[in-house]
């Protein structure tokens, strides 16, 4: 949706623009003028999970184009088959991994093999390709670890910025293969990726030195004590019943905020903290509200460091013409690095409180001391920290129609220490739905460039009654350099669920999945070919 | 043709096609924008509305058939006691993220209230199937909704 409104030697144009700054730009393009005569202002997006990134943006020039050439305000609003036509999608992926192992059954190299689908316009594949690269090796430690990533120019679907950025295909793709090989070990595979995850002080696969504690074991010890993980596990598939019950659980990590190489370093992104005449503080930024509870989550920062109510802090949707140029939000960054400049600033309004009438403070963000990168050689600090997880997920699958349905979801994960629980655990909650969703129904096939899947009756979702209820808990270790000592939620969750899947499934009914999303008819071919070999 | 209704209580006289879509009638004609358009054809709820007190999908349903009849939209709905117990529970719960399903899930949510007093979860999950939500994993909403229904057995003291 986009709405273009002509004013003399200007044009407004409004949007649910998760990077507003990118808007005017964007417009300027088409209409042949510099970006300065174009004000854009955000309306209330809704979700966006990546989809209102780039595509909002190229809607918003349609409108801008009919706007100039009629003089008038003009329109411009998808219905859904259009909008699942035209927006961006995660990328369809081929990862293929080898690894060696010693006589004491411990990984000593990992080799992997990244193919994302790009499409046809390159949009976010380079950004999307670089954290699938950089998070390949996942929460592990292997000794020697080669990587190569491609993303392809295809003719299907147009793939962008997607909830997980790249790392929930690595990451089922890993997890999977680390269960087969303890399988083929004869090693329990929780013990077995338990033997090989990073912790403090280890070196990641870019070289870089976890300065915090990894507290995956915490992790781990916290699902299963809410899912009964290890009696469960492997209990069930034996039984002739037709229903078939099975669980799995899939580590995962994620670096954030985004990658240091990325669009991030080098380019001011500023906020303003504005206390008015009346006592009234003001939050100024091009950071957009996409539901994850952005606006709340900074104004309690503010609201705590000022000693205010946080009724009286507010922030609106942005206005490029008043706001300075943050560069919107997106790769879990807004609440780890913005929030943190929210709280430098909200400290220096403080100090300056007692001056009259209007005060006004302009805050960048500020990179950890610590960071070293180095780009040429791809070796250093690849992200500012990471937040860390475990999901595990139990299914039952009926044999005569191959459905598998989930019957339980736990989760726990290091998000440094939450600033609002119940936001925090909301993220979570959708992330994981989504997750499984990815992994489990979500098809999207193209054929000969036309997608088949074009509307909510074809392209299914999970509703409330493919999901049972999620239990979840938070294993607490702040973060220095983050607000209160928050890290990054938003993405983390998405990760681990689809593998935690795939893990159930394969214990449910003894045999290996390698592909997603697990339907029915590609669990028939498993199911057959089990048959058929045994 | 002339078609005549009530809506959230007012009666409305409308000179129209009688096979527009309600929902297009209910937010461009009568700018009732709570009613929202998630995907135009029965799938995903956020366009639900009540005509003569029944859940309804607004986006499937041609204006000419409720001539003569009741709808209500959450702009009305948000008069009635139900709704603020639906409200605050979802609001205290956190059972919403962006916003764009929860006029239509409060809907659904209070229909089912009406007729199911005290829902268990299997019902809640069944009842609401037909409102999605991209955003909440639906976790707090089942929670919100046994909250509602809580209290609204509970004698109303506020």
């Amino acid at each position: 949706m986009a709405i273009a409104v002509p004013e003399e030697e200007r044009m407004t144009v409004y949007g649910p623009f998760q990077i507003p700054d990118i808007v005017p730009v964007a417009v300027s393009i088409p209409l042949g003028w510099n970006t300065d005569r174009i004000r854009a202002r955000v309306t209330t997006i809704g979700g966006d999970f990546g989809g209102k990134m780039e595509t909002t943006a190229q809607i918003t020039c349609l409108g801008a184009l009919a706007a100039y050439v009629t003089q008038r305000p003009c329109s411009i609003v998808y219905d859904r088959e259009e909008d699942i036509t035209t927006t961006s999608k995660r990328h369809p992926s081929r990862i293929r991994i080898k690894s060696g192992v010693d006589q004491n059954k411990r990984i000593r190299a990992v080799k992997m093999d990244i193919d994302l689908l790009g499409g046809a316009y390159f949009g976010s594949s380079a950004v999307v390709l670089d954290s699938s690269v950089k998070m390949a090796t996942g929460p592990y430690r292997f000794e020697n670890v080669s990587v190569r990533g491609r993303a392809l120019a295809t003719n299907h679907i147009m793939p962008g910025a997607t909830r997980g950025f790249g790392v929930v295909q690595t990451t089922f793709a890993l997890e999977t293969h680390m269960s087969r090989v303890a399988r083929q070990l004869g090693i329990d595979p929780l013990d077995f990726r338990l033997g090989h995850v990073l912790k403090q002080g280890d070196r990641t696969s870019t070289d870089a030195v976890l300065r915090d504690q990894v507290k995956i074991p915490e992790i781990v010890k916290s699902v299963d004590a809410m899912s009964g993980y290890r009696a469960k596990r492997g209990r069930q598939a034996g039984s002739d019943a037709t229903v078939k019950r099975g669980i799995g659980i899939a580590l995962y990590s994620f670096g954030a905020p985004h990658t240091v190489k990325g669009t991030l370093r080098g380019r001011p992104r500023p906020l303003i903290l504005r206390r008015t005449g009346s006592g009234d503080v003001v939050i100024l930024t091009t950071i957009t509200e996409l539901g994850q509870g952005m606006v709340t989550v900074f104004r309690e920062i503010a609201s705590r460091i000022l000693d205010i109510p946080i009724e009286r802090i507010s922030m609106d949707n942005p206005d490029t013409d008043r706001d300075p140029s943050t560069m919107g939000t997106g790769a879990s960054l807004g609440v780890t690095l913005f929030g943190k400049s929210v709280e430098r600033g909200a400290r220096k309004l403080k100090d300056r409180w007692d001056e009259p009438g209007e005060i006004e403070v302009m805050e960048d963000y500020v990179e950890p001391g610590y960071l070293e990168w180095d780009d040429k050689r791809v070796v250093g600090d690849a992200f500012h920290t990471y937040s860390w997880g475990a999901v595990a997920a139990e299914v039952s699958v009926d044999l005569l129609t191959c459905e598998v349905q989930v019957t339980g979801v736990w989760a726990a994960h290091d998000i440094g220490r939450p600033i609002n629980d119940r936001l925090a655990e909301g993220q979570v909650d959708g992330a994981l739905v989504q997750g499984l969703g990815f992994g489990l129904m979500e098809v999207l096939e193209s054929k000969e460039g036309i997608l088949q899947q074009g509307r909510l009756r074809d392209y299914a979702i999970p509703t409330m009654r493919d999901i049972p209820a999620i239990r979840q808990s938070f294993v607490i270790n702040p973060y220095s350099e983050g607000p209160f000592g928050a890290k990054s939620v938003g993405e983390i969750p998405t990760i681990g669920a689809a593998a935690a899947l795939g893990e159930a499934v394969a214990d449910a009914l003894g045999i290996e999945v390698g592909r997603l999303p697990i339907t029915p008819e590609y669990l028939l071919d498993l199911v057959r070919a089990k048959e058929t070999s045994s | 043709m002339t078609i005549a209704f009530v809506v959230n209580g007012r009666p409305v006289v409308l000179e129209t096609d009688p096979l527009r879509r309600l929902i297009d009638v209910l937010r461009e004609d009568l700018g009732l924008t709570g009613v929202k358009e998630g995907c135009g054809e029965g799938e995903c709820g956020a366009c639900s509305v009540l005509i003569d007190e029944r859940p309804a999908l607004a986006c499937i349903v041609a204006v000419g058939a409720v001539e003569g009849r009741h709808v209500v939209t959450i702009e009305g709905y948000q008069e009635r006691d139900l709704f603020r117990k639906v409200a605050s529970a979802f609001s205290e719960t956190g059972a919403l993220q962006c916003g764009f399903c929860t006029p239509g899930m409060i809907i659904a949510a209070g229909a089912l209230i009406d007729a199911c007093p005290d829902p268990d979860e299997e019902t809640i999950r069944e009842a609401l199937s037909g409102n999605l939500c991209r955003c909440t994993g639906y976790n707090r909403i089942v929670q919100a909704v046994m909250r509602a229904s809580r209290e609204t057995k509970e004698p109303s003291s506020r």
